[in-house]
This record gives C-alpha cells, structure tokens and sequence, in this order.
C-alpha cells in the first residue's frame, strides 16, 4: 500500500507529536499574553556549560584551532587606510566530528536523545546538522533519520545536499529526501510519529545550548593568547541558532562589549518554496531566505518555541552577494591552505570588507569553517550555476541577481557589503501584533526580545498600524 | 518441456521474453523507492504556483523485502528498520554528484587574488 499523508491529521496530532518527540511541554514556559519565559526555557535542561563541554569533548566535538588569517588579513588591509584593517581569526569548527559546528548542535541533542531512552533520533534539515546529528548518533548506538528537501519537479538535486545525503548515509542513517515545498513539515511529523524517536530540533534549547562553547571558547582562547576578548565576532546567519548560541557564549565568558554581526548571502528575489527557484540558488544556508524570516518570526520553527533569537543579540546585520562569498572561499584556499566549503565562508567574505574600517590591533573572529568535497565546493557549485542558466560575470558584485547571474568582484577591493536595517526586521517581527492589545508583561517580553524600549516599540506599532490603513 | 505444437511454443517465447522486458529484481537488492505523498490538489494552497501544479514526493533507499519488478510497487527494509513501499526507481543507487566540470572563472580568481596579494610573477 502506498502511504499518502493525512495533513489535517498532523495538524491536529502536531502539539502531541511535538511534546512526545522533543521531551519538552513547552506551556511550562508560556506566560499569559504573547511571550515566554525564554530563560526559564534555555536553563530547563539541568545541563550546565561545563556539563555540554564535557558532552562534546567526549565526542570529539569542539575545542577547534582559533587560527589568525594573516594573509587574508594583510589583503584587507591593502584597500584599508593608514593604520586600518583588523586582524581576521577564523575558528575552524570544520575540524569537528562530521566537519561544522553542527556537531555541537548535534552533541547535545543526542545525548539527550540517549539519556531519556528514545532508540533513535529525526533530523529535519538539507544541511550539515544532518552528517552531525548522524555522526553523534552512530557514536551513541542510536538509529537516525535525516528528511532533506532535496529535488525539484524533474529529479534534478542540489550537488551539496547530495553530498549531505551521502555523508548522513555514511554514519549509517536513513535519508528521506523530498521534493520542495514546505510540506517537508508534515513529513516530517508523520515520521516521529511513527518512529517515536527524538525530535533532534536545530531550534530546541539542546540544538542552542551546544553553540554557547563556541562562543566560550572563542573569548577564553584570546583572552589568553591576546590578552583581551575580540572587538567583533561575526556569524553566517540562517535559523539564527548559529548567531545566538555564539552570543550567549561570549557573554557568559565576560565579552559583554564585544560586537556580534550576523552576515547572510543574499537571495533576495528567489522564494523559498518555489520548485523553480530551488536550483538557482547556489547556495543552501546561509543565506537570506532563512536569516530575514527567522529573524522576524523565530517561532515559525519545527518546535512552539524557538531557542535560536537572533534579534536578542545581533548589534549589525550585513548581506553580501555569491560572487564575493566564492571569491573569498577561493582566496581561503590559494592564500591559506585551507579548502572549506562556501556557504561556512559568508561571514569571512563579509569579515573581509569590514576588516578595513577596523583599526590594525582589532580582532574580528569569523566563528565557524565547515568541511568540503564533492558537491559542497566551489566548482560543483559554480559548474551547477551554468547548467541551470546563471550566468557568470565579474564586475559591480552589488548589481548580482540571484537566480540570473553570479557577479565576482574584479579585486579583493570590490568586495562589498550591504547593511540590512535592523529596524526595518523588528518592524516586521512587530506587525503580527499591530492588532492586539498588548500589557505590560507582552511590552517587557518585546523589550528583551527586540533590545527597545516600550517608548521605541510603541512607536513601531504605530507605524506599523499607520502603514498597514494606507 | 514437451511441445504440444506452434501456439504453446509461441506461448513459451512470449513468457520468456516477457520475464526479461519485466526487469524483475531480486530480493535482498538495495533499492531506491519513491512515492508521492500529496497530489498537487493535496497540497498547500498558498504555494508559488510552479510547486503547487506538481506532486509532493520523497525517496528512500533500503533493501528489497522481496522480488520486485523495476517501475512498479515494491517494498523495503531502510536503514532504521522500517518498511516502506513505494515504486522501485533504481537498483543499488550511486552517488551522482562531483566536483562538476572545469570553471575557468575560478581561474581567473586565483590570478587576481595571488597577483594583488604577491605580485605578478613576471615581474
């Protein structure tokens, strides 16, 4: 018999389903009104960080080489002023079990997964926490399904999410891959359904918490080797877990002041859900189809309330376009002997341009690497690009149209960046609200939400309520 | 086999040949499946319209349960241990993707990136 899903069933099975297979009941945090105990939430687990560094140390997992780019960093400072052009350290989580930061992710949540009894865990994701949620799980004897979006309409694939199918079978998991569409959801739940096994979410407080060492180790090593934590560190920006795990780690560690810049590839023009878009992009993750609307809506997620919040930490938020982000991943590789994987390099790419109104004693750290090979490298990428009809050109890297061409910059100096408003993104997070009435305990869960005040809030509302009656 | 006369030879034939267009695999193959899992009437119905007119499908692999014809139902043991049927699509599956096909703009980067960070070599 051919199974179909029921999605009304889902729908309606969905809160169950969620409970059951993430551990969690989530109203336990829920406060009258719009927000949530989001602290309360986070330190639930009964893991300190030191019980999630030991998870991970006893699983290969972080501890990776903070290593300082200086050849990269003296091409920046070649298009900077006198005395400009900050020092670039990159932290190469690629040398993690399964090779990205995804491991830490995975680190806690299968040892949760294992704790509790469950015999498997599910992974929703095209990405790297699919290789490390199956790597973790073959560590910890556990069964593991990965359900990737991974073909269009004609069976064509993305070549880097082949890869991950193939690394996830690797460590001996079972693949679902699915055509596009936001259904993956519904697949998704009818899975853990009938599996019972660990929802292994990106967006639990466990898929979070495992980034807060990354964020940790990055202000102890310098503030050993350097004598002071980093002005800047900077993240590519998805689901916005990456983002706020690094920040929650800094500040546990003391580096209050340090500046944390979120950094996404910019797709902008291409939608997410369209099976003819699907494989005109050249890039996965990273990029701003996930970073804008999980920055605006965080709960959209595949849990009621998502750990990953990126507007509580971000202080900038930069775009930068394909061509500049394979520039950079080609000079990572000629100049530093280190060949990573594109989409890990969207930070650098943006790191590269901001390093140069940075003065020369500042350390900006691009905080993750990941690993590369057939299909998540350059080359197949670019390669895929031109059989899909993208054009490749090199000139004004800002006039790139994604889905048309790839436009790399002429010289490092081209590199360029486009600043995202913050405020335009918390407007948008603030209209689901233009028609409810809010108390103060709705106002004092935004303050810390958005990072405004009641008075600044106030004020978006009403330009949101203005610009919606026009 | 005893030949009664000219139609049960054709008959044999037909069966022979039958047997081999019907691309029967055996049991114990590993296999990829596919299965539609909502008709385009089905689905979401505020999808971008290139997704909405075509049927949502996923594939898995595992090993066949038992013998299977190619392009029909078949069922399957995955790597998790469950049984899932769908339409056998291809037997013992290989990895497709590669390290693509020559870019020379990647070329053309190296050359600035090296000549703008050491110099020109024939200088």
């Amino acid at each position: 018999m051919m199974s179909n899903l029921n999605l009304n069933k889902l729908l309606k099975d969905k809160p169950r389903i969620i409970k059951e297979s993430v551990g969690l009941d989530y109203s336990n945090y829920e406060f009258k009104g719009i927000g949530f105990d989001y602290e309360k939430m986070m330190n639930d687990s009964g893991l300190t960080l030191e019980d999630v560094k030991h998870i991970q140390n006893d699983s290969m997992v972080g501890n990776t080489p903070l290593i300082e780019l200086k050849n990269i960093s003296n091409y920046a400072r070649k298009f900077s002023d006198n005395g400009y052009g900050a020092r670039i350290f990159l932290k190469d989580e690629a040398s993690n079990l399964s090779g990205s930061f995804k491991a830490r992710r995975a680190a806690i949540s299968v040892h949760i997964a294992k704790q509790r009894g469950y015999k498997g865990v599910i992974a929703a994701t095209s990405g790297n926490y699919g290789a490390a949620v199956a790597a973790l799980a073959a560590k910890q004897g556990l069964k593991c399904i990965i359900v990737q979006e991974c073909f269009d309409s004609s069976n064509i694939a993305q070549p880097e999410i082949l890869e991950k199918a193939r690394a996830c079978e690797a460590y001996g998991a079972e693949v679902i891959q699915l055509s596009v569409g936001p259904e993956l959801f519904y697949s998704f739940l009818d899975i853990l359904d009938k599996t019972g096994y660990f929802n292994a979410s990106l967006y639990s407080p466990y898929g979070v918490m495992g980034i807060e060492t990354l964020g940790l180790e990055i202000a102890h090593t310098l503030k050993k080797t350097e004598g002071k934590f980093p002005e800047t560190v900077i993240c590519t920006n998805a689901g916005g877990g990456n983002l706020t795990g690094t920040a929650r780690g800094l500040k546990k560690a003391g580096a209050e002041s340090t500046k944390i810049i979120g950094a996404s590839v910019n797709l902008e023009g291409l939608h997410m859900a369209s099976d003819e878009d699907f494989n005109k992009k050249s890039f996965t993750t990273g990029h701003t189809g996930f970073g804008i609307p999980f920055a605006v809506n965080p709960d959209r997620s595949d849990v009621p309330r998502s750990a990953a919040r990126p507007l509580r930490y971000i202080d900038e938020y930069y775009t930068v376009n394909q061509g500049s982000v394979f520039f950079i991943t080609e000079a990572l590789s000629i100049l530093e002997g280190l060949e990573r994987g594109p989409a890990g390099n969207t930070s650098l790419a943006v790191a590269f341009k901001l390093a140069q109104t940075m003065k020369e004693d500042e350390i900006i750290v691009v905080q993750e690497s990941e690993y590369t090979g057939a299909g998540k490298h350059h080359q197949p990428q670019l390669s895929f690009a031109k059989n899909n009809n993208i054009s490749l050109k090199f000139g004004d890297v800002l006039s790139e149209q994604p889905g048309k061409n790839i436009i790399f910059p002429k010289s490092g100096k081209s590199i360029d960046i486009n600043m995202i408003s913050l405020e335009k993104i918390k407007k948008s997070y603030l209209k689901k609200y233009k028609n409810t009435d809010l108390s103060d305990i709705d106002y004092a869960f935004l303050e810390q939400e958005l990072r405004l005040t009641k008075h600044k809030i106030k004020g978006l509302l009403a330009e949101v309520k203005h610009e919606g009656k026009k | 086999m005893k030949c009664k006369g000219f139609y049960d030879m054709i008959k044999t034939c037909g069966n022979i040949v039958y047997e081999v267009i019907k691309l029967l695999v055996e049991k114990g193959k590993y296999v990829r499946i596919r299965n539609h899992l909502l008709k385009p009437e089905e689905r979401d119905q505020k999808l971008p319209e290139s997704t909405q007119k075509v049927p949502f499908k996923s594939w898995t692999k595992g090993y066949l349960i038992s013998e299977a014809e190619m392009y029909e139902e078949a069922t399957i043991i995955t790597a998790t241990n469950r049984k899932v049927t769908g339409i056998l699509k291809e037997v013992e599956p290989r990895y497709k993707h590669s390290f693509g096909d020559f870019v020379s703009e990647i070329h053309e980067l190296r050359k600035i990136i090296l000549s703008e960070v050491w110099g020109d070599n024939d200088e």
